[in-house]
C-alpha cells in the first residue's frame, strides 16, 4: 500500500517535472512562470490518455502513434543496455570475487582513478584518441559516433557504459569478499582441505551474491545515468534521441517527453530484473 | 605501492588548493583580445597563445581562467552546503531516532532518471538567453542541486552517527545527563568530523560531474547565450564544463579549443580524488581482519 503511494506521488512529480519547462519560461524580456498552464497540460494530458489524444504526437505535419515509435528505439536502448550490464556482472563477479586481492590493490592504485572520470569525458577522451590515432597512423580504429542507423557504433558505447559500473561494483565486490574471507566457516572449509577454487565458488561467491543482488540498484541506476550522455555524445539510437532531438526538431511536446520518462523507469525495471533473474539463475545452478 | 600512496596523501592535500589558489589568482587579469591576422582563428597553440585561441580569436587559457571561478566557487559552494545541511540534519535525526530501522528497498520511479535530468527541465526555460542574471541563474542552479544532493549526505551521516552513537562514550555521557543537542555537539560531530571531511569532496566530484553533465547538454553554469544560423550555444560565463560543452564539435579539426577545458577539468577532478583517496587512507579505520585466502 505504501509503495502504491509512493509510486503515484512518484508519477505526479514526474507529471509536473515535464511540465516545469511550459510554465517557467523566458517571455518578453521576463520570467514568466505560469502554473495554469502547467496544470492545464496535465490536466488535457490525462484526459487525453483515455481518449488517446495522448498516445499520438507531431513529427512536423505528420502525427504518429507514440508506443510504436517509442517501442523501436526502447528495445535498442535496452540491447546497449543488457549486453553493457552483462558485461559488467559477468566481469565484476571474475574481478571482484575470484581475483578480489589484485583487483583491490589495482583498483586502489592507478585504476582508481579512470572511476571518478565522469562517463561525459571518457566519452570525449576517447573520441579525440580515436580521431587522433586515425590521423597519425591512418587506421581507423572505432567509430567516433553513429552516422546512421543501420551502421551504429557499437564498441565504444558499450565501453564507455561499462566501465563506471564496472569499477564501481568490482571495488565493493571486493571488499564483501574480503570481509567473506575472514568468516570462520572459510576457514573450516580449508582446514577440511578443500581445494581453493571449490571454496571460492561454494562458499564465498555463495556468500557475496547477496549484496551482489542489493548492490543491482544502484548499478543499474548507474548504467541508465551513463546511457542518457553515452546515447547523446555517440549519437545511436535510443530513448535519450526521442527525449533531446525530437524537442529539437519538433518542439516541446508535453505528452511525448512524460511517455519517454515513463519508459526510462520502465527501462530500468526491464534491466534490474533481467540481471537479477541471471544472477539468481547462476546462484541456483551453484548451490545445487 | 603503499609508499606511493602515502606520498600522495600528504602532497594531495597541498596540491589540491595551489590548483585551486592559482586560479583565482589569476582570473582577473583582463585579455579577451580578438586577435586578427591573415590566418583566420582558430589559432593552434603557440608561444602568444598557450592553449590556443577558440572560433572567434579568444585566447584559450583566459576563458578558462575567467570560468574557473565559477566552476570552482559553485562546486565548492554546492558542496560545502550539502555538506552543511546533510550533517546536521542527518546527526539530529540519528540522535533522534531509538532503533535503527531497516532500510527499505529503494526502488522509485526517479532511481531511472538521473539527477541531471531533474535540474534539465526545471532549467530549459530559464537558462538558454537567461534574463535573470548570471548570479542569480548561479543560485538557482546551485540550490536545486543542494536539494537534490542532500539526502546522500542525510543519509550516510545518519548511518555513521548510529554507528558513533553506540560507543561506550556516548553512553557515559548521556548518563550523566548530556542532552541530544549537547552530546551532537560535543561528542558525535567531533567523531564524524573526519567522514565529513571526506564526504564533502565526494560531493565536490559528484557536482562536478552534474555541471559536467549539464554543460554537455547546453546548459551551462550562468546562462547559455544562444546565436542562430547556424544555431550555437555559449557559455556565458566560460566555466569550464559550458567551454567544454560548447567546443564539443571541435573533435575532428582544431582539438586544443576542446583539449585544453577538457583536460583542465579532468586535473581539478584528480586533484580532488587523489586528496579524497588520500584522507581515505588516513582516516581508515586500524581494525584489520586476516583474510584467510
Amino acid at each position: 500500500m505504501t509503495s502504491l503511494i509512493r509510486i503515484s506521488i512518484n508519477i505526479i512529480v514526474l507529471l509536473i517535472l515535464a511540465a516545469i519547462p511550459l510554465g517557467l519560461s523566458n517571455m518578453d524580456g521576463r520570467v514568466n512562470f505560469d502554473i495554469s498552464i502547467m496544470f492545464a497540460n496535465i490536466s488535457s494530458f490525462l484526459q487525453g490518455l483515455f481518449s488517446g489524444d495522448s498516445w499520438y504526437y507531431h513529427q512536423g505535419d505528420r502525427v504518429r502513434f507514440i508506443i510504436s515509435d517509442l517501442f523501436s528505439f526502447f528495445i535498442s536502448s535496452y540491447l546497449y543496455m543488457i549486453v553493457a550490464s552483462f558485461i559488467v556482472v559477468i566481469l565484476s563477479i571474475i574481478l571482484g570475487i575470484f581475483f578480489w586481492k589484485k583487483s583491490s590493490k589495482r583498483l586502489d592504485a592507478s585504476l582508481g582513478i579512470l572511476g571518478v572520470i565522469p562517463d561525459f569525458l571518457l566519452v570525449l577522451l576517447l573520441q579525440l584518441s580515436v580521431v587522433y590515432i586515425n590521423k597519425n597512423f591512418g587506421i581507423s580504429t572505432f567509430k567516433v559516433a553513429s552516422s546512421s542507423v543501420s551502421d551504429p557504433a557499437i564498441f565504444l558505447p558499450l565501453f564507455t557504459l561499462v566501465l563506471v559500473p564496472l569499477f564501481y561494483l568490482v571495488k565493493s565486490l571486493s571488499d564483501v569478499t574480503f570481509d567473506v574471507s575472514t568468516e570462520n566457516y572459510v576457514l573450516t572449509a580449508k582446514s577440511k582441505g578443500l581445494s581453493k577454487l571449490y571454496i571460492y565458488v561454494y562458499y564465498v561467491s555463495l556468500n557475496v551474491f547477496p549484496y551482489l543482488k542489493a548492490d543491482l540498484f544502484k548499478v543499474t541506476s548507474i548504467l541508465i545515468g551513463n546511457l542518457f550522455i553515452v546515447e547523446y555524445l555517440y549519437n545511436t539510437r535510443g530513448l535519450t534521441s526521442i527525449l533531446f532531438q525530437y524537442q529539437v526538431h519538433f518542439g516541446y511536446q508535453y505528452n511525448l517527453v512524460v511517455m519517454c520518462l515513463l519508459s526510462f523507469f520502465i527501462l530500468y525495471l526491464a534491466c534490474y530484473f533481467t540481471i537479477w533473474l541471471f544472477i539468481v539463475t547462476v546462484e541456483r545452478c551453484i548451490s545445487r | 605501492m603503499l609508499a606511493f600512496f602515502i606520498v600522495i596523501s600528504i602532497i594531495g592535500p597541498y596540491v589540491a588548493p595551489y590548483d585551486l589558489d592559482y586560479s583565482k589568482k589569476i582570473d582577473h587579469i583582463y585579455t579577451s583580445d580578438g586577435e586578427r591576422k591573415l590566418i583566420s582563428s582558430p589559432f593552434p597553440p603557440s608561444k602568444d597563445h598557450l592553449f590556443g585561441t577558440d572560433k572567434w580569436g579568444y585566447d584559450i587559457l583566459t576563458l578558462m581562467l575567467y570560468g574557473a571561478k565559477y566552476t570552482i566557487f559553485t562546486v565548492l559552494a554546492v558542496s560545502l552546503v550539502r555538506v552543511i545541511i546533510g550533517a546536521a540534519t542527518g546527526i539530529l535525526a540519528a540522535m533522534g531516532k531509538r532503533e535503527i530501522a531497516s532500510k527499505p528497498n529503494k526502488i522509485s520511479l526517479f532511481s531511472g532518471i538521473p539527477t541531471f535530468i531533474i535540474i534539465y527541465f526545471v532549467m530549459l526555460g530559464i537558462n538558454i538567453e537567461p534574463i535573470f542574471s548570471t548570479s542569480s541563474l548561479l543560485l538557482i542552479q546551485g540550490t536545486l542541486m543542494v536539494i537534490l544532493g542532500v539526502p546522500g549526505v542525510f543519509n550516510v551521516v545518519c548511518n555513521k552517527t548510529l554507528e558513533v552513537k553506540k560507543s561506550a562514550y556516548i553512553e557515559a555521557a548521556r548518563t550523566l545527563g548530556g542532552s541530544k543537542l549537547h552530546i551532537s555537539i560535543k561528542h558525535i560531530f567531533p567523531a564524524v568530523k573526519g567522514n565529513l571531511l571526506l564526504i564533502f569532496l565526494n560531493e565536490c566530484i559528484q557536482v562536478m560531474h552534474i555541471i559536467g553533465q549539464l554543460g554537455i547538454f547546453n546548459l551551462f553554469l550562468g546562462g547559455t547565450e544562444k546565436q542562430y544560423l547556424p544555431t550555437i550555444y555559449l557559455s556565458m560565463t566560460h566555466e569550464w564544463a559550458g567551454l567544454i560543452g560548447q567546443s564539443r564539435s571541435f573533435l575532428y579539426h582544431s582539438q586544443w579549443i576542446i583539449v585544453f577545458p577538457l583536460l583542465a577539468y579532468l586535473l581539478l577532478l584528480i586533484s580532488l580524488y587523489f586528496t579524497s583517496s588520500g584522507l581515505n587512507k588516513y582516516f581508515k579505520d586500524n581494525i584489520r581482519r586476516t583474510s584467510y585466502l
